[in-house]
């Protein structure tokens, strides 16, 4: 499969297949498509994502995991768009490659990608609420692996960092867009100035070592 | 008359009009006006009283347009990011524009609604309206996010998400179809409803659904 991103201010890609190839998205993301190509429903269960699993996904909080994709079946093109502004990359994995990309940014992969939603790190509020519980906060991730194409979409720009192994970087919890599964995620908390009214209110940040890529994207 | 586009994140489009040079657009985007360019009302024929209520009320066409007449410069905006295109129409020469993306037309342009059935869908079934206009004069069209074009050879035939297309040609036929999604009731319940073109003619899509929520 051939993938390129079209347009500047809220680009699409372009996504060129040739006969028998197949792409997985999002259901609902596609702009357009020519006749040829063909439309399935590819449930999760048969990327090996059980019933079980999305359903404890979607218990734990606002999950945007889908519980079916869209595959689309060459000959031909296909063009989807997630209806936003921000950068759309296309990235080749290696075989055994595994990226963890935040929910909500991941637009098209290959067939031969695996797929498996996870939870990537999890923080409890740093106070109780007035019912004295704790919420806990989610955060959740598509986990890629190769050999394939993925093409994913951030909000504003993306950073890349390639950390050696042992290096260390934080970055805000909403600024993670993605990271390799050997990047070690840690959720610390900043202590923020003293606010008369409410007291010191600590921001959790993620703290990331390496090796491995970082992904960092500019908006929220 | 002239038309200008002032590019940016959020485009705007500048008509400059000579003396009784008119422009026709949508009540409610204009950005600014020199105070010897007058306004006034032109009013949409098409239809009876149900069909006016039903085009105005279940899709985006407005009751009226309202027009400007120059001497002097007028500016227009849909206040969404994206891209203008100026298109120049020669006589005779007709397109659709999704509704909602016309910024401004030439006073000779004549204008018409084409409407599109849905496919009888639980929210679809009112289908949709566009806006049927044909040349000669010069038209301005905002199109949300990038505007990507193409022209479409004889029968040949694409599938649009309903908010993709801005404009095609008046003689692209267009038809809301849905793409069963898998089998079972779930894949007719998730079907992908689709705006079927085919051509002859030119087609142009926009990257955002100015219906999403988005930015």
């Amino acid at each position: 499969m051939q993938a390129d991103s079209v347009g500047g201010i809220a680009p699409a890609v372009l996504v060129s297949l040739r006969p028998g190839e197949k792409v997985l998205a999002a259901h609902g993301l596609m702009l357009y498509k020519e006749h040829q190509v063909q439309v399935h429903r590819r449930t999760m269960k048969s990327l090996g994502v059980s019933r079980s699993h999305l359903m404890g996904m979607h218990a734990l909080g606002d999950s945007e995991e889908s519980y079916f994709f869209a595959e689309f079946e060459g000959p031909g093109h296909v063009s989807f768009s997630r209806d936003k502004g921000g950068e759309i990359r296309v990235m080749q994995l290696a075989p055994g490659q595994t990226i963890r990309l935040r929910d909500g940014h991941l637009i098209c992969f290959d067939e031969t990608v695996r797929y498996f939603p996870m939870v990537l790190a999890q923080y409890p509020a740093p106070y109780p609420d007035a019912n004295g519980q704790r919420p806990v906060t989610y955060l959740f991730a598509d986990e890629l692996t190769g050999p394939g194409t993925i093409v994913y979409q951030s909000y504003g720009n993306i950073l890349s960092f390639d950390l050696k192994p042992g290096e260390a970087m934080r970055t805000s919890v909403v600024g993670l867009l993605a990271s390799a599964n050997t990047v070690q995620l840690r959720v610390d908390w900043l202590a923020s100035p003293t606010m008369s009214s409410t007291g010191s209110v600590p921001v959790p940040v993620l703290d990331l070592s390496g090796p491995g890529t970082v992904l960092v994207h500019s908006g929220e | 008359m002239e038309l200008e586009c002032l590019p940016g994140l959020v485009p705007t489009v500048l008509a400059t009009l000579a003396p009784n040079e008119s422009i026709y657009c949508e009540h409610g985007i204009l950005l600014f006006k020199d105070p010897p360019v007058s306004v006034s009302r032109k009013t949409i024929a098409g239809g009876g009283l149900l069909q006016t209520l039903e085009r105005t009320t279940v899709g985006g066409i407005p009751y009226f347009l309202t027009e400007f007449t120059g001497p002097g410069h007028v500016g227009l905006s849909r206040d969404g990011t994206g891209e203008v295109r100026i298109l120049e129409l020669p006589p005779g020469q007709t397109i659709d524009v999704a509704e909602g993306s016309l910024l401004c037309a030439d006073a000779r342009i004549q204008y018409g609604m084409e409407y599109v059935k849905g496919t009888h869908r639980p929210g679809r079934m009112a289908g949709l309206w566009l806006d049927r206009l044909t040349g000669p004069g010069q038209v301005a069209i905002h199109g949300y996010g990038n505007v990507i074009s193409m022209t479409l050879a004889p029968h040949e035939v694409i599938h649009v998400d309903l908010g993709g297309l801005l404009w095609k040609d008046g003689g692209v036929a267009a038809k809301t179809v849905n793409l069963p999604f898998g089998g079972g009731l779930l894949g007719k319940l998730e079907a992908y409803e689709v705006l079927e073109l085919t051509g002859p003619g030119r087609v142009a899509i926009q990257s955002i659904d100015p219906k999403a929520p988005h930015f």
